[in-house]
């Protein structure tokens, strides 16, 4: 029994544009649990969405793969399981059609703008199943409402021939949903699926993720910036900054006893419910320009324990715990480095 | 209510703004005459009222009509019905609903928006001196050189290098261009703030920082601030009381700490218990309360109280009649008929 469905290995994903290389992931791994949740954190521009797009194999030009595998253990049956380096595939070709969107889905960030607005609700999640399934028209009809039903829409026999702009924004993202589940997916990546949603509108919706998760047994990739989510809802945390993954643990060591810098400022830097009015502990200075990354720690300007070290080393992932791992000088042992004579 | 034929009045001497019955209904038009069918009540009978130097946070979802009200504060909107009493410097208190065109002028200055979307806010040919500048030079209120100082200091004062005045808004980041708003909105000294979600766009670090500095500013040029936000841990956080809309209508009036350990009012509760809790311990610690259906139209509502269909307490009479908003003890208003017997849990504290 595979429990860990994806793995991804030094993933590096590389936009060449006019002004210069945007390194937008560089060398990151995670690995993928069934049944278990992966929270992927990081501010807007840190390459988490390219990150998790990039297991669908859509990365678009001039982005590109540069090296890294990404291992997903295809199920053929009977406990058998087929490793594909999804990295390697062409992004058009049958074999990536194959697993995305039955295998892999996705729900995207905005409902707005990521169903047709040509097609019918209906339409647009029978698309899928038609195309991944032996079924006919009828019977795919009949699944969409079902599946229309089971994610919370009211009148789901009325709504499937109704185009997206009658519905409201919550009632999309459960559109959106219902075209994700339609085939019963391994995987289920979530790219910022409550953001635009109100909040008693994305406790509904988180709630019935979770309820979905367990049902279906299905692994959930859920990208956010937002830590009050997180901690509802994640098994495991991984924290990204410029394209590196920079700590990486369990839900409740990432909020209880976080060690990189980066996680503590983030943490520090969120309003509170139980807080009381106050200044709050934002970090300092914003996420640097791509085309001017800086050397050394790539978090060295901002870091409010920077030593003089960061400038010019690059951290490697030290592991701390079974399972926590973090990309941070203060924790790895800088004579040893220095004695193994490695500048860089 | 305040009489109509006399010169308006305030009361409360530390009030800068009354909100009174304000109504906002926008005409839904059909076919090629336009023909008038229906109104969506956007705003729809809504009294507040803003104390000198305070910061009051206007809450609720989507739709609500929280954008409304502070449009209509600033006249963006001309308030279909209600009064908007605001208290000059010298005591005077004048209608701004009732002022049109040029009247509205000297009110501009000052009451300022921030609004949304530092993006789409920010007119891309301009550059910052312009953006900053421009109320200056429309109303005439300095000479060139004055504008230069002025505009100089300001940005200064938001977090921003001076020597950048003569960019564009491209080149700069959605919190710096944040700032370019503030700084707009502050640069005719305005006495009253109305802030339209100024940091939902913004990444979690940057968004502390506008906090941070909308808190400095308050502190040192005395402002007021009407603070419209989804987040509620923003709106805690930043405000000193709040009000909770609910389809164009006001459900409770609080101060922020009251709010949040004891709700009154049945939505409230709901949205307090929808808030994501930042501690992974305590995730199983209280019930969460599920709002069925969806959030009611505001061109056809329900009978009696709005949000009875969704309302877990709800009883006979309140799919009859219309809770009035009654004032429960001290500074809480809730309009629900059974604010004073209902036991309603508060927003689950971390730590």
């Amino acid at each position: 029994m595979a429990d860990i469905l994806v793995e991804v290995k030094n993933l590096k994903i590389h936009f060449f544009t006019d002004e210069g290389v945007v390194r937008a992931v560089d060398g990151v791994d995670l690995t993928v649990e069934r049944g278990k949740t992966l929270a992927l954190v990081g501010e807007s521009g840190c390459g988490k969405s390219v990150a998790c797009r990039s297991l669908l194999h859509i990365v678009h030009p001039p982005g590109r793969i540069v090296s890294g595998e990404i291992i997903y253990s295809q199920s053929m049956g009977d406990g058998l399981y087929e490793k594909v380096d999804i990295a390697s595939l062409h992004p058009r070709g049958r074999r990536i059609r194959e697993i995305r969107g039955k295998e892999i889905a996705m729900i995207f960030q905005e409902p707005m703008t990521s169903l047709s607005p040509m097609y019918t609700v209906g339409n647009q999640i029978m698309e899928n199943i038609l195309l991944h399934t032996t079924m006919t028209k009828r019977e795919a009809r009949a699944l969409t409402i079902e599946l229309l039903s089971k994610v919370g829409i009211p009148k789901p026999d009325r709504l499937v021939d109704e185009y997206p702009f009658r519905l409201s924004g919550g009632m999309r993202q459960r559109a959106m949903i219902a075209m994700a589940l339609s085939c019963n997916p391994k995987v289920l990546i979530a790219d910022e699926p409550t953001t635009a949603l109100d909040v008693t509108t994305q406790a509904n919706i988180l709630d019935l993720m979770l309820d979905l998760q367990k049902q279906y047994e299905m692994a959930l990739l859920f990208i956010t910036h937002d830590l009050g989510v997180v901690a509802e809802i994640a098994d495991d945390v991984a924290v990204m900054y410029l394209g590196r993954i920079v700590e990486r643990s369990d839900v409740d060591t990432i909020f209880n006893a976080p060690r990189h810098p980066y996680t503590q400022a983030l943490l520090r830097s969120i309003p509170k419910i139980a807080m009381k009015r106050g200044t709050l502990d934002p970090i300092k200075g914003m996420v640097p320009n791509p085309y001017r990354r800086p050397g050394g720690c790539p978090f060295h300007p901002r870091c409010p324990q920077a030593l003089p070290e960061c400038r010019v080393l690059v951290p490697v992932t030290t592991r701390l715990s079974e399972n926590h791992t973090v990309e941070c000088l203060l924790y790895e042992d800088l004579a040893a480095r220095k004695a193994a004579g490695q500048p860089r | 209510m305040s009489d109509q034929l006399q010169s308006p009045q305030i009361k409360d001497d530390n009030v800068l703004l009354e909100v009174n019955n304000l109504k906002k209904y926008f005409p839904i038009t059909r076919g090629i005459f336009a023909r008038v069918k229906g109104y969506t009540r956007a705003v729809d009978d809504v009294s507040f009222f803003i104390r000198k130097g305070e910061t009051l946070g206007l809450v609720g979802e989507s739709g609500c009509g929280k954008t409304t009200v502070g449009r209509c504060i600033v006249r963006a909107y001309p308030p279909t019905g209600g009064e908007i009493l605001y208290r000059h410097d010298d005591g005077a208190v004048v209608d701004l609903a009732k002022l049109q065109g040029e009247e509205l002028r000297t009110y501009r200055k000052d009451i300022r928006m921030i609004f949304q979307d530092p993006y789409s806010s920010l007119n891309p040919r301009l550059t910052v001196f312009d953006l900053v500048s421009e109320v200056l030079k429309v109303n005439k209120l300095a000479t060139p050189a004055e504008m230069r100082d002025r505009v100089e200091y300001l940005l200064k004062r938001v977090g921003l290098r001076p020597e950048y005045m003569q960019r564009y808004p491209h080149a700069f980041s959605g919190g710096e261009r944040q700032r370019i708003c503030i700084a707009r909105a502050l640069i005719t000294n305005p006495r009253l703030v109305v802030c339209d979600e100024p940091v939902s766009g913004l990444d979690v670090s940057i968004r502390a920082q506008i906090l941070n500095l909308l808190e400095e500013l308050q502190d040192d040029f005395a402002l007021t601030y009407l603070f419209i936000s989804h987040d509620l841990s923003v709106v805690r956080h930043i405000c000193d009381r709040v009000v909770v809309m609910y389809v164009g209508r006001v459900v409770e009036v609080a101060d922020s700490i009251g709010l949040y350990v004891s709700p009154r009012h049945p939505y409230t509760e709901a949205l307090m218990s929808a808030v994501p809790v930042t501690n992974p311990r305590a995730r199983r610690s209280g019930v969460r309360i599920r709002l069925p259906g969806e959030i009611a139209d505001p061109s056809n509502p329900p009978s009696g109280c709005y949000f009875h269909p969704r309302c877990q307490y709800a009883r006979s009479i309140c799919a009859e009649e219309e809770p009035a908003l009654r004032r429960l003890d001290g500074e809480r208003y809730v309009a629900c008929h059974f604010a004073g017997e209902l036991e309603l849990r508060g927003a689950t504290m971390e730590d």
